[in-house]
């Protein structure tokens, strides 16, 4: 924390100063930042910091409580009714700055402006100054804390309480959902019915999953399934930027995509203004990545992962793209941003603005939503072609092949196994959602690297057996993904975590 | 010690924060018949956490963590927020702390 919270009473002027009495009794000389000088007998809060000469300097404010919403706090949500604590605690944070969130000891939250994760400090760094500009307070969660913490329901709820305005299930379903799925990183947002008004609000970031390292996040954003090996050569922090970055952007996407300053775009009300959205965030994403001086090549890695999604995301027995897929085709957008050459250093504003106009430039017309759901031609033979770029078939490869792939895989599961060594609780949440993304062919490389872990790792694999081997509870998943009511809405907490 | 019989809740939703400095502020949603009191002092027993009027009146504040109130109690500074039911901030004041070692004097 920087600087001295002083609660006092200004008893009197000296030396070009003030001295304010504090609630002890003892006194300290001042100096009022600013413009402000409080009359002689008035109460004061505010921060004091001392200057190069060491005079104390003394910055007012309303309250308290606005000096705990700048710096990094302990929140302990209490009261007997958790949503109206949730409602409450939404409002206050809603005139705070972004912030990290995490749990704490207990059923505390820890809420830090700055994350010690570098990658999530970094994306947040490259989009906060606009954040704060659009009076958006991110509430971004620091998965690497969470991914070590052992949650359970109540913990779960006073995460998601920041954000979750709506003083309902929903937020709390959405995050526990996630966590279950392996982290999947998400924006969460909100739209709240405000005197006729929809007014959106972001609930929660997810940056990016803990558990699946540069070639978990290729597979996911190509859509590739465990028959194909990404071959790519990003490494884990630069896909955990990219996917920090992006969803820290798509933060944004609500307020910057509107028809006018201050108008705000329903950036869920359609798939094409959905697509819009992700256009918008993965060029800044890559904008921001590019400016930091990242390297152009994985950039263009990511494209060609965003474009191959239209060729593996195709339900071939369905003769369709799976849901979501023609919605994420924002390689357009990507390689617009890469193009942008000498945008090194550029501000978040220029980043962000810069975005914008690519994602109205790329992203694909209106029409091509209201039509079947199938890859155009022209399409289809680029997808393929980028497929082909960062794709590799595991079923057909020769031994050798898969021996070359194998180190490739065994170099990224290393790193996340050396990440979540030091803590049980990652390290069987990595057993359990790794063992479920183990390429074709290659479960003996996750066995020997996984095997050093201090987990419970029998349990965790003996609970997800257990758990898939309930075709009931699989079915009743299956619909609840697809949309449709099912019993799993009343799931409980505490069960092993579980990906589809 | 309040007696329970005769306290009323009085609040909607309590939460406490506290930083890495020496200051603690409890956050409170008042409802409307209590909201204009003045609170002297903030404490807890084997009732619970509850606040003391500047007319003496205990009102119980709810359900609170017994180990984290009692390490801001411990607070040199300790501030009470005053929400109205709307969730907008009415006013911030210093309270001080009811201590087990002191609070028989704070009598229902």
């Amino acid at each position: 924390m920087e600087g001295e919270i002083v609660v006092g009473t200004v008893r009197a002027a000296r030396n070009g100063g003030h001295v304010v009495v504090r609630r002890d009794g003892s006194t300290i000389d001042v100096i009022f930042d600013g413009k402000a000088s409080p009359l002689i007998g008035g109460d004061v809060v505010g921060q004091v910091r001392y200057g190069n000469f060491g005079e104390a300097r003394m910055t007012l404010k309303n309250s308290v409580l606005d000096i705990l919403l700048e710096g990094r706090a302990r929140v302990f949500p209490m009261g007997m009714r958790p949503d109206l604590t949730a409602r409450v605690l939404a409002k206050l944070l809603s005139r705070a700055r972004s912030a990290v969130m995490a749990p704490g000891a207990g059923i505390s939250i820890e809420r830090m402006p700055v994350s010690s994760d570098p990658n999530l400090a970094w994306a947040m760094a490259a989009f906060q100054p606009e954040a704060e500009r659009l009076s958006i307070a991110l509430n971004v969660i620091d998965v690497q804390a969470v991914a070590r913490a052992q949650w359970q329901q109540s913990s779960l709820r006073d995460l998601t309480l920041p954000a979750d305005i709506e003083g309902s299930r929903r937020t709390m379903n959405d995050l526990t959902r996630l966590l279950r799925s392996g982290f999947h990183p998400e924006c969460n947002r909100m739209v709240e019915q405000h005197t006729g008004n929809r007014e959106i609000s972001v609930n929660f970031v997810l940056p990016y999953s803990p558990f699946t390292g540069a070639l978990g996040f290729a597979r996911n954003v190509a859509m590739m399934d465990v028959g194909t090996f990404p071959d790519v050569s990003l490494t884990v922090s630069e896909a955990r930027r990219l996917s920090s970055a992006r969803h820290v952007a798509l933060a944004l996407a609500h307020n910057r995509l509107g028809a006018g300053a201050g108008i705000q775009a329903d950036v869920e009300g359609s798939p094409r203004a959905a697509h819009m959205a992700a256009c918008f965030a993965d060029a800044a994403a890559a904008l921001a990545f590019i400016a930091d001086g990242g390297r152009p090549e994985a950039v263009a890695e990511y494209a060609d992962l965003k474009e191959a999604s239209l060729y593996y995301g195709y339900d071939m027995a369905a003769d369709r793209l799976r849901e979501g897929v023609l919605t994420e085709a924002t390689h357009r957008a990507i390689r617009a941003a890469a193009a942008r050459t000498s945008f090194e250093g550029a501000s978040a504003k220029e980043i962000v603005t810069e975005a914008v106009r690519i994602a109205r430039r790329t992203a694909l017309p209106a029409a091509r939503f209201s039509m079947e759901e199938r890859p155009l031609s022209s399409e289809a033979a680029s997808a393929q072609a980028a497929a082909e770029r960062v794709g590799r078939d595991l079923r057909d490869a020769s031994h050798q092949d898969v021996q070359e792939m194998s180190e490739a895989y065994r170099r990224d599961l290393a790193f996340l196994v050396d990440e979540h060594r030091p803590n049980e609780a990652a390290s069987a949440r990595l057993v359990a959602f790794g063992a479920v993304h183990v390429p074709l062919r290659m479960d003996r490389v996750f066995d020997e690297e996984t095997r050093s872990l201090p987990s419970h790792r029998e349990k965790a694999v003996a609970d997800i057996s257990a758990l898939v081997a309930n075709r009931d509870r699989l079915a009743n998943r299956i619909k609840a993904k697809a949309g449709r009511h099912s019993e799993d809405e009343e799931i409980e907490f505490g069960e092993p975590a579980m990906a589809f | 010690m309040p007696d329970d019989k005769n306290t009323p809740i009085g609040m909607n939703v309590a939460m406490l924060w506290t930083n890495e400095t020496d200051t603690a502020t409890c956050v409170v949603q008042m409802q409307p018949d209590i909201i204009d009191l003045k609170f002297d002092a903030i404490g807890q027993d084997e009732g619970g956490p509850f606040l003391v009027s500047e007319q003496g009146q205990v009102i119980r504040i709810g359900v609170m963590d017994r180990d984290s109130l009692d390490e801001a109690l411990g607070f040199p500074n300790l501030m009470l927020h005053v929400l109205d039911e709307a969730g907008l901030t009415v006013e911030e004041y210093a309270i001080d702390s009811v201590r087990p070692e002191n609070a028989p004097s704070f009598g229902a």
